[in-house]
């Protein structure tokens, strides 16, 4: 098991270098360059020049590339070109906002597949069943962006239950926070959570026609406890593959979610770093949801060792 | 009163009668060899019997297990029979197990689930059912992993948690098929001891005539899902009354000796 | 039974969507991009059958040129991922051990960029567009048919019949090409067709973003946007351009998931 925790940790650390290199050249061989980009059509080319150097974008690449990541890997992003200010601090705030969003979109994903995907699946024959499964169909047609829009109008605009967007930090008030978190979440979770669901359903499908399932029922274990106690857990194997691949769309899904809700985290500061050409900030912006990705896949062929004993190795 | 009446069973699925009115008793104590070619209903007679007939398939007749009924009976009641009163060993030992539970805890779970041990007592139990079919050193056997294991040993560990609470009639489907000949005999032998010991009856179900001779008492000739031939084992296989049971003689290894 | 049914109504609704667009070459209701301040948010009438967005547009109209620019999109990125990925996966499921390994490895890598993180660097570098859009979620489609093409090939290489070319001394190419190809054929459409509905959704994001059609050409992500700030007035203008989006993907899932269950071996083992 070690061996194999290493061996991905050796994976990860190749990939996470492999990517801030495409990362890095994405942006540093584009036509024009990044002072220019920064300071507009109208800069003097002497100004561009003075840009340039003080940046030290005429520096060779490979310096360029290893100053930055250097800096990357003690929490320095750099300077903005634009603002003028460093980017690290800024990116390290607005990242937790996204967390907080990715988080808790996958819990209202996962609140809703497991029950769901599982009764889905347990009645598969049955009216209730199918039903299920015609909604998460249904469900994952439709864009998180439109769910939010939905939701906003619904909840926020006719009920005036709950705020239409903006952010409030836990520790300033803790339950305007959460007002704010829900109609977010809910936009980011529910598309996410139907395709859960249908995911869920088939593994569970799958577990309940296994032999060792039947096993369990011929020593007197009825039919649910015996899924329970059997079919979870292997039923859970194929669904964390998924998991981990909808965290990824769950990250990026938050910079869609971010814009309709107007809230400060990464997906928003992407967006107008794009638009403001900055893009020394983009390029970080993008590592870090890049290296996000990268990591949840390693959580995942971790946590998939811990679920299936023939993979740890004997 | 025989423990097992079967009587006019019927399993029918969408494209037609599988097992067409089946009657059969198992005595007391009594081994009976189920034999037919694959296809001919044997495995679902027996699933049949433990109401576990796969979806889609359905069921008529009569199936009583010491004067109760089980055919038709509720999941309540089919589930409390199972594992204590009939129980079965499976033809693949490879699938059987649940790969991701300790084999150890598989055995003690059927002695927790109809509380027939307290779960200190049925950890003991099990170590000693994994050293009763014979695995070597069943402490560390008991903490491995099904994938961890042979396909002899696995079906020893199935063996073990058939065997667990101490079942009326024992239901072996073709339990050594999937297994190397050099180990299908300790297999056998292990059941034929087992339900000796334990005054258990059997229902053997296999293509192989030599293995059911070498084990039962009674024989049933089951063909395309009907029962064309029924008696003492040496009485069917000295002289066969049907041209089928004939012909799964001439092509089995077993000689008249 | 229940399962063809999927089959047709997926069927169906994808072929109301390529009819559409189809129409929409040769007549509108009206002109899309019309503008027209006298019949601004009209609700849906004889005339105008969706009714009008804020510029006086014709809804439905918009409707119908906005399906040809997502079936544009959808039929060109994933012709990218089929056309790249397929070969890679074949290539890692009959070459090498290692060029096998190195594939897969890239193929990781690549999944890390999804969609709408590809075409936002390609809009930052190059200016948004429908081409950078297409050309993103191409990319970053590849993956999943590489590792599908990849599972096939494998498959496909165990059999006894390429067993027996193989031992009958057939070329490598020729074995691709004569049983491999053929035999992924249909998990490679199966894989069309969900990714299809994929690039509808990343479409929509990207115009939604407005890092994909530019205006004035219609797209369903855009109206979506530029629904938002009326939604309290009109929410049918969200409604229209959603309900089109769910049409798609719903239509091309389902097509896809009908496809699967005749194509898909594993399924056919288990009858």
């Amino acid at each position: 098991m070690t061996v194999a925790i290493l061996r991905r940790t050796a994976i990860l650390l190749a990939s996470v270098f492999a990517a801030s290199i495409v990362v890095f050249l994405f942006m540093a061989v584009l036509p024009g360059d990044p002072a220019q980009v920064a300071l507009g059509v109208n800069a003097t080319p002497d100004l561009v020049e003075r840009t340039r150097h003080e940046f030290g974008l005429d520096r060779p690449l490979l310096t360029q590339y290893l100053d930055w990541i250097g800096g990357v890997l003690t929490g320095d992003f750099g300077t903005s070109y634009v603002t003028r200010e460093a980017i690290g601090p800024q990116l390290l705030d607005r990242l937790g906002v996204t967390l907080w969003l990715v988080g808790a979109g996958m819990l209202v994903a996962l609140v809703i597949a497991v029950p769901f995907g599982t009764v889905a699946a347990v009645r598969h024959r049955k009216p209730s069943g199918v039903l299920v499964s015609a909604l998460s169909q249904l469900g994952v047609a439709v864009p998180a962006f439109l769910a939010g829009i939905v939701l906003v109008q619904v909840f926020a605009v006719r009920l005036g239950w709950l705020p239409s967007g903006g952010w409030t930090p836990p520790n300033e008030d803790a339950v305007e926070w959460l007002r704010g978190l829900i109609l977010p979440a809910l936009s980011l979770g529910l598309v996410q959570g139907a395709v859960l669901t249908r995911y869920v359903r088939s593994a569970v499908l799958d577990v309940g026609r296994e032999d060792y399932i039947r096993t369990a029922r011929s020593k007197g274990l009825r039919p649910y406890p015996a899924l329970v106690r059997h079919g979870l857990r292997n039923a859970a194997i194929p669904v964390v593959t998924v998991l981990g691949l909808q965290l990824a769309t769950l990250l990026v899904g938050a910079v869609v979610v971010e814009k309709v809700f107007v809230l400060p985290g990464m997906g928003g500061m992407l967006l107008d770093s794009v638009a403001a050409r900055d893009l020394l900030t983009v390029q970080g912006i993008v590592l870090v949801l890049v290296v996000g990705v990268l990591v949840v896949n390693f959580v995942v062929d971790v946590l998939y060792a811990v679920l299936d004993p023939r993979l740890r190795g004997s | 009163m025989s423990l097992l009446n079967v009587r006019d069973l019927v399993v029918s699925g969408r494209d037609g009668v599988l097992v067409d009115h089946v009657s059969f008793d198992v005595g007391e104590g009594e081994r009976v060899g189920l034999i037919g070619a694959s296809g001919s209903g044997k495995s679902l007679t027996a699933l049949a019997l433990m109401g576990l007939l796969p979806e889609g398939l359905s069921l008529s007749g009569s199936i009583r297990f010491e004067g109760s009924e089980l055919a038709g009976a509720s999941e309540r009641v089919l589930s409390r029979h199972r594992g204590t009163d009939l129980a079965m060993v499976f033809q693949e030992p490879m699938t059987a197990l649940n790969p991701a539970m300790r084999v150890g805890k598989q055995v003690v779970e059927t002695m927790t689930v109809h509380r027939t041990r307290d779960k200190a007592a049925a950890r003991k139990a099990a170590v000693e059912l994994l050293d009763l079919v014979g695995l070597p050193d069943p402490v560390t056997t008991a903490r491995a992993y099904p994938h961890q294991l042979s396909g002899g040993q696995r079906q020893r560990v199935v063996l073990a948690i058939a065997l667990a609470n101490n079942p009326g009639l024992l239901v072996c489907d073709e339990p050594t098929t999937a297994l190397d000949v050099t180990v299908q005999a300790r297999i056998l032998e292990l059941i034929t001891a087992a339900v000796r010991e334990r005054g258990s009856s059997l229902l053997f179900i296999s293509h192989d005539l030599a293995v059911v001779a070498s084990m039962c008492e009674r024989v049933l000739v089951l063909n395309e899902g009907r029962i064309v031939e029924h008696g003492p084992t040496a009485e069917v296989l000295r002289d066969p009354r049907h041209e089928y049971t004939a012909r799964l003689l001439a092509a089995s290894s077993w000689e008249v000796s | 039974m229940a399962r063809n049914a999927g089959l047709w109504a997926g069927a169906v609704l994808v072929g109301l969507v390529v009819a559409v667009a189809l129409v929409s070459f040769f007549w509108t209701p009206h002109d899309p991009s019309l503008v027209d301040a006298s019949v601004r948010l009209l609700g849906p009438s004889g005339d105008y059958l969706l009714g009008t967005d804020k510029f006086g547009r014709d809804l439905a109209s918009q409707v119908m040129v906005g399906a040809r620019t997502t079936l544009y999109v959808g039929v060109v990125a994933v012709g990218i991922a089929a056309v790249i990925g397929v070969p890679l996966g074949v290539l890692a499921g009959m070459g090498a051990r290692w060029l096998g390994e190195l594939i897969m490895r890239v193929n990781d890598l690549v999944l890390a960029f999804p969609a709408l993180l590809l075409a936002i660097m390609l809009g930052a570098v190059y200016g948004a567009s429908t081409f950078t859009a297409m050309i993103a979620i191409g990319v970053a489609t590849v993956p999943s048919f590489a590792r599908v093409a990849r599972a096939g090939t494998l498959q496909v290489m165990s059999t006894e019949y390429v067993l027996a070319a193989r031992a009958g001394g057939r070329s490598r190419p020729w074995i691709a090409v004569r049983h491999v190809l053929p035999n992924i054929s249909g998990i490679a459409l199966v894989q069309s067709s969900v990714s299809f509905a994929i690039a509808v959704l990343a479409e929509a994001a990207l115009s939604f973003l407005g890092f994909g059609t530019a205006p004035p050409t219609p797209s369903w992500g855009r109206m979506l946007q530029e629904s938002q700030e009326l939604l309290a007035v009109d929410p049918r203008l969200a409604l229209v351009p959603g309900a089109a989006i769910a049409i798609a993907v719903l239509g091309f899932n389902l097509l896809g998931d009908g496809l699967r269950d005749r194509f898909d071996p594993r399924l056919e083992v288990r009858r």
